[in-house]
């Protein structure tokens, strides 16, 4: 851990008054706060550990050159993870690379246990990376939605905020991508976990 | 882990599991230090405008006083020179270098009728105007 966070656990506002005071160092203590779950945006967009390392602090830096800016009418995290979220759409684009996502199939909710299971049996590095590899199939805005919603656990509203989608829209999405994602996941694991029981 | 009924907490238990990621050890580090090198070259790189305030100042002052001097000019009324009071161009044209200066008027042919000086003037405040909002759209622009 860095020289930099020895400060008590304050409110973000106050660290950011902090720093347009003046005071650099309050600085770190936001990046510190925030720094895995910008990464981790980052990555699911862009889905290279160098570039996502390069948007994420490139949106810390962008983020304190417009600190200024910052109203408060919506949390600290929403902006900035909207920055990182516009960033890694831009890597993106600038790569051309947009991965067609998967088509949903029909889901029976009745198999969702036995999908639990199969998760379960799997060693905790190999169930990571099966269910990253399956977000990976998802749409980009898709995987920051989920990621937002049950990770961050950041109301729709909030959301809506980060990606420029109105709140209905977002409902929607949720719902669509929480069936693909299963759906996928179904679909990697069965084969998979025919052995082991 | 007590068995999971629906979607809803199926996908919560994957996103969960999923796990988030983890920047490299420096991270912090290698941001605080881009962010200091900014920090350093906002302070040396101070706004500037590239018109002063006293700049637009003169530049308004001599805008109106040219508008006033035309309009007063060219109206047959031209009592609002002399409540303006012109007694120092008087008092300059009295001098008698000047004097000669001052009766060569290379203008005397040239008129404005009152329907140009108008115009002129209100496209002059409509062209301010569109640059004002001009500046503010592309301010808006390019924050986030």
């Amino acid at each position: 851990m860095s020289s930099y966070i020895q400060m008590n656990t304050k409110p973000d506002e106050y660290y950011i008054e902090q720093t347009l005071n003046g005071n650099v160092n309050a600085f770190a203590f936001l990046v510190e706060k925030y720094k895995h779950m910008v990464y981790t945006l980052a990555i699911r967009i862009v889905k290279n550990k160098e570039e996502a390392e390069e948007v994420a602090q490139d949106s810390f830096v962008k983020a304190f050159k417009n600190l200024e800016k910052f109203k408060g009418e919506s949390k600290f995290s929403t902006w900035l993870y909207k920055i990182a979220y516009y960033g890694s759409l831009d890597v993106l684009k600038k790569n051309k690379r947009f991965v067609n996502s998967e088509n949903i199939d029909d889901f029976n909710e009745g198999d969702l246990g036995n999908m639990q299971d199969a998760l379960e049996y799997l060693h905790e590095k190999e169930r990571k990376k099966v269910i990253n590899d399956a977000l990976l199939k998802l749409n980009e805005d898709e995987r920051i939605i989920l990621t937002l919603y049950y990770f961050e656990d950041l109301p729709v509203k909030e959301i809506s905020k980060v990606v420029n989608l109105s709140e209905d829209n977002i409902k929607t999405k949720l719902f669509r991508s929480r069936k693909k994602l299963t759906t996928i996941l179904k679909h990697v694991i069965e084969p998979r976990t025919v052995d082991l029981r | 882990m007590k068995p999971i009924k629906n979607i809803e907490e199926i996908t919560k238990y994957i996103i969960k599991e999923a796990q988030i990621e983890s920047p490299s050890e420096d991270f912090l580090d290698k941001v605080m230090n881009s962010v200091k090198l900014e920090s350093k070259l906002s302070l040396t790189k101070v706004y500037q405008p590239l018109i002063s305030k006293s700049a637009w100042l003169l530049m308004i002052t001599v805008f109106f006083g040219l508008s006033i001097f035309m309009f007063a000019g060219n109206s047959e009324n031209s009592y609002v020179l002399s409540k303006v009071g012109v007694s120092f161009f008087d008092k300059i044209t009295s001098i008698k270098v000047l004097e000669n200066i001052s009766s060569i008027n290379v203008f005397k042919n040239i008129h404005f009728s009152s329907t140009f000086t108008y115009s002129f003037i209100f496209f002059s405040i409509l062209v301010m105007l569109q640059l004002y909002f001009i500046k503010n759209y592309f301010n808006k622009q390019n924050s986030i």
